[in-house]
């Protein structure tokens, strides 16, 4: 089902391909560029990998129809979703933008009042075009920059894939954003939105609809204490993170924690032994003398971990001079004000000690409390990599200052594996939207995406595909029992019966946990004894 | 035979191209006092005759120009992609008793190619005012015009005077 539009076609609704009877809608890409220009640029290339195009604007529509259908294979929408795109020049280094063209709120089908949604999410859960004539999603993408037009995942040096730049933006534009200004906290126009209806600060404990405008700006830069609190995407953490967060502790003074920290690309990865060592400053004896620039005094390091201050030399070159004093790892401390700390870039193999960076703030902290500090750089496997310490949920990027980039519209930048929507698109991840590997649809149930109008908001919603018939049945067998909805909502009882059927793998296990179920709700009132003796007969000759 | 970067397919300085018939490789070799120029777009007159207008130096000003006012437009096209701001935003009331608001093309995210010293790129995704200040750095990083740090005291290094890396601002 690939489709593309002409822009000029609109009217008559002219198609490159043939649209899908009405029942499923598709994502179609209308080319908004003139003749001989981006999408139509007639310049000959060679096919590269899984792209059979022999012009540049060829590859172009390729891409973005393949990453089209990525997204319409997994959403399913019920209803076309216009995406106007165009090349053209966007400024250096600029490689592409999405965005909702409209949002819109209490339409029939929202889950939440008063909650502004992106045009195409609000219109699948509406069931129907909310606003003809206009298109859902606009996009914009360079027109002079190297992309890689592949669709391996494989780009050469010196190029940029455009496929995973093409399914994050898009992924923007579906819903994965919110439409706050966050460097002041303000609604857009007042009003709350369903992004933010999920977002929560496991600080303060409210979700981001329920703050005050300096509230939400507070927790923007709240780093590594904002999570997600939809039930899909966190149900999927446990198959999708790695366990381990690089950490740095502080062994002593007691009740000080531990710091996150940016790698670096060079020497060894932490481990989840670790190094521990007595911790103390960098001296190299020129002004700034904090900043290892220099070689240090021979022996001034060893046995210890080396504080040292970020700027004027590369980060390779600080790490090469403590080691070369005997220290056993570095902390770089930021001279900048940027949390979550980034990492470290630079080139030495002959660097074998662990090095890590932290935030200005953490290491203002480091430094005040130097008598008989000692830290230990390591791998925290008692967490999976993206999740937060305090209520265990997948974090969303806060960043300090909010003004260093998108933030809180991307998952955080310490899940592992990469995830699609983090705010770096990182070179290692593939094209999937799912789990194993990644969360990004899990995001987008939570948002509604796959409503079944059951009354329970999708993202508190365990049930999707709710079986909502008014009785219970199981197969054929009608058990005479009214198919209520059990609190805290989502799941009927008929859901419960399915999940027993598809969760056990024999008759006596399916029995046991059709009895314990019924047993629970007997007991809570939800049935009566005899309903329940109905359920256990019928569930008795489903030997399916 | 002119230069490539008088082909028509750089529209932005062939009119200047075909006007002055002045290579742009020519035009570029400006004095080094004008460096004003990229910040403001000059017309010809008064203030091109105090600065001694030679027609190369008034063609590399016209480029210069060109360019710079191309560069402030994508800059503002950025900044209105990525802008939060709801000012002049309007609901409109639906037949169904829905609310709509046109975005008019803001609220859009923005991918950045930020050069790495490899060869390679950092591709990070930003929304909000910052974006366009995000692009400049990664331009300026590319173009080798990103503000270095100096030692304050480096009479008494030993390590050679080196380009700093990347990675350090």
């Amino acid at each position: 089902m690939r489709r593309f539009l002409l822009a000029a076609a609109i009217a008559a609704t002219t198609l490159l391909g043939t649209p899908a009877a009405m029942a499923q809608g598709s994502i179609i890409i209308v080319n908004g560029d003139a003749p001989n220009e981006g999408f139509n640029d007639p310049t000959p290339v060679a096919p590269v990998a899984g792209n059979p195009f022999t012009t540049r604007g060829g590859q172009r529509q390729f891409v973005f129809l393949f990453g089209a259908d990525i997204w319409e294979s997994r959403l399913q929408p019920t209803n076309d979703i216009r995406v106007t795109a165009r090349f053209e020049p966007l400024g250096p280094n600029v490689l592409g933008s999405a965005g909702a063209v409209t949002a819109s709120r209490n339409f029939p089908g929202a889950e939440y009042p008063d909650t502004w949604y992106h045009a195409a999410l609000a219109d699948r859960l509406a069931g129907t075009d909310l606003v003809p004539g206009f298109f859902d999603i606009r996009a914009l993408f360079s027109s002079d920059f190297n992309f890689y037009y592949g669709t391996d995942n494989n780009e050469p040096p010196g190029t940029v894939d455009l496929l995973p730049v093409v399914l994050h933006e898009l992924g923007h534009g579906l819903g994965f954003a919110n439409f706050v200004t966050e460097a002041t906290g303000s609604l857009l126009l007042g009003g709350a939105d369903i992004y933010s209806q999920y977002t929560l600060d496991v600080t303060t404990k409210k979700n981001w609809n329920s703050m005050t405008n300096a509230e939400r700006q507070a927790s923007a830069i709240n780093v590594r204490k904002v999570s997600w609190d939809g039930v899909h995407v966190n149900k999927n953490v446990p198959a999708v993170l790695h366990r381990g967060d690089p950490a740095l502790r502080v062994v002593n003074p007691g009740g000080l924690g531990s710091f996150a920290v940016g790698l670096a690309t060079f020497g060894p990865a932490l481990t989840a032994t670790g190094v521990a060592a007595p911790a103390v400053l960098a001296d190299d004896g020129v002004a700034p003398t904090g900043d290892a620039c220099e070689p240090l005094p021979a022996g001034s390091g060893t046995g210890k971990i080396l504080i040292v201050d970020r700027g004027l030399c590369a980060f390779a070159l600080k790490v090469k001079n403590a080691q070369d004093a005997g220290a056993k790892g570095v902390v770089v401390v930021d001279n900048v004000q940027a949390a979550p700390p980034p990492g470290m870039a630079g080139v030495d193999p002959t660097i074998v000690i662990p090095s890590v960076r932290v935030s200005l703030n953490d290491g203002n902290t480091l430094k005040a409390n130097l008598t008989d500090l000692r830290l230990k750089l390591f791998i925290d496997t008692g967490i999976l990599a993206g999740m937060d310490r305090v209520k265990r949920l997948m974090m969303v990027a806060a960043l300090n200052p909010v003004v260093a980039g998108s933030s809180i519209s991307h998952f955080d930048t310490a899940a592992f594996p990469n995830q699609l929507m983090e705010p770096a698109i990182n070179a290692d991840l593939t094209s999937s939207v799912d789990p194993p590997q990644d969360l990004t649809s899990s995001l987008m149930t939570d948002l509604g995406w796959f409503t079944d109008a059951d009354s329970t908001p999708d993202g508190r919603d365990a049930c999707i595909g709710s079986d909502l018939r008014p009785g219970v049945f199981i197969g054929t067998c009608n058990a005479n029992t009214n198919n209520i909805m059990l609190p805290p909502g989502g799941c009927t009882l008929s859901d419960e019966l399915n999940w027993c059927d598809a969760n056990t793998t024999n008759h006596d296990a399916y029995m046991q946990c059709v009895r314990s179920h019924t047993a629970n709700w007997v007991r809570d009132w939800f049935i009566t004894s005899t309903n329940r003796q109905s359920i256990l007969a019928c569930a008795a000759g489903n030997t399916d | 035979m002119k230069p490539a970067s008088c082909s028509p397919r750089n529209w932005l300085i062939l009119g200047f191209c075909a006007l002055l018939g002045a290579p742009v490789t020519q035009a570029q070799e400006a004095k080094p006092n004008e460096t004003r120029l990229p910040q403001q777009v000059i017309p010809t007159g008064e203030e091109d005759a105090k600065a001694e207008a030679t027609p190369v130096t008034q063609a590399a000003r016209s480029a210069v120009s060109a360019e710079a006012a191309e560069t402030q437009r994508l800059e503002a096209e950025l900044r209105e992609m990525t802008s939060e701001s709801d000012e002049g935003l309007v609901i409109e009331q639906q037949p169904d008793g829905s609310e709509l608001v046109d975005l008019q093309g803001r609220f859009m995210s923005v991918a950045i190619a930020t050069p790495n010293a490899d060869g390679s790129y950092t591709v990070s995704c930003h929304t909000g005012e910052d974006a366009a200040g995000h692009a400049k750095h990664a331009h300026d990083i590319a173009a080798g015009t990103a503000p270095r740090a100096v030692k304050q005291d480096s009479a008494k290094s030993t390590t050679p005077t080196a380009p700093k890396a990347l990675e350090e601002k």
